[in-house]
């Protein structure tokens, strides 16, 4: 079910806006915004980002993919994640 | 020198006349930045961060025009035309700063509920140990956020980000003062370190490249920082 982009971004947002958002209506931001930039997600975030992912999505995000071309946007993550789980590298 | 380890309380409620004082008083760079924030609380801490290292390097009797460039390497920010070292942070209520002749790093952080699975993910076999000990979630999240303070400031002073991994070393805080750094792989350098007490709901700390710390942070409002540019300004 979460292979398709959508429920990808839909798990990704979900998770974004129940932990760093507390939910808030009032913070509305794009899937190509980045986190920090945009004071989403800060350092100890990102920590709780990977391990979610790697919880949710079953893939093991190594050292050298903590980088921001992964993980700092919606969009990110979705192509990160698919990447992971098509070919594991 | 002496190291300067300054840093503000107040940070996510600023009233109206200060905001427009800090945000006149940063760099156009630092407004744009301040600008992208979707929260208002990070655009304060933004400005104050600025405002409080151009303080400090003032202090320190450099010129109130010193340029802060990014290392295209490593994405860590240096001064041009200045040997000194720097490192900011902020967190919540809080922006901290330290300046210093060698390389130095500040983390703060707020302590919050965290998944024993981060610390599984990140940390090293000893700090797990030191922290797995923990017999309640309260002290769990208390040293978890000393440990994550720690390796923060070790890996912002030596200019590495995460990818640095972060098991790559331990720190092992006994109390604040006995910090125990191991390191696992040879090429990473030894530095000191010291906690702070600011505040019973964060966790503070320095980062360095000599055994010598002070023995507190100077601690000060957004108040007395706009007072402490005033003040300079008008002499």
């Amino acid at each position: 079910m979460l292979e398709n982009d959508t429920n990808l971004q839909l798990s990704i947002i979900d998770f974004v806006n129940r932990n760093f958002l507390m939910n808030s209506d009032a913070v509305k931001y794009s899937n190509a915004d980045s986190f920090m930039e945009r004071g989403i997600i800060d350092s100890t975030g990102v920590l709780e980002l990977v391990n979610f992912i790697q919880q949710t999505f079953k893939i093991t995000v190594n050292d050298e993919d903590l980088t921001p071309e992964n993980l700092d946007s919606v969009n990110n993550l979705v192509s990160y994640i698919k990447r992971k789980k098509t070919t594991g590298s | 020198m002496e190291k300067i380890i300054k840093a503000v309380c107040g940070a996510e409620t600023v009233e109206d006349s200060l905001f427009y004082f800090l945000y006149n008083n940063c760099s156009e760079q630092r407004r744009i930045r301040a600008s992208k924030f979707y929260r208002k609380e990070d655009a304060y801490r933004s400005l104050i961060a600025e405002s409080l290292l151009m303080y400090c390097l003032n202090h320190e009797g450099i010129a109130g025009d010193v340029n802060i460039c990014i290392d295209s390497e490593t994405g860590k920010p240096f001064l041009e035309n200045s040997s000194l070292h720097f490192n900011i942070t902020h967190s919540g209520d809080w922006v901290g700063c330290v300046i210093d002749d060698s390389e130095t790093g500040i983390d703060i952080e707020k302590i919050r509920e965290m998944d024993k699975g981060i610390a599984n993910r990140f940390f090293s076999d000893s700090e797990k140990k030191m922290l797995f000990g923990c017999n309640n979630k309260e002290r769990f999240n208390d040293l978890f956020f000393k440990m994550w303070v720690l390796k923060e400031s070790y890996i912002k002073a030596i200019g590495k980000g995460l990818s640095c991994p972060l098991n790559s070393f331990s720190v092992l805080p006994y109390d604040n003062h006995k910090i125990d750094l191991v390191l696992h792989k040879e090429t990473l350098p030894h530095k000191y370190f010291r906690l702070y007490d600011i505040s019973s709901t964060y966790k503070c700390a320095i980062c360095s490249s000599d055994e010598k710390l002070p023995d507190s942070v100077d601690i000060m409002s957004v108040e007395d920082l706009v007072e402490l540019i005033r003040n300079k300004e008008n002499n």
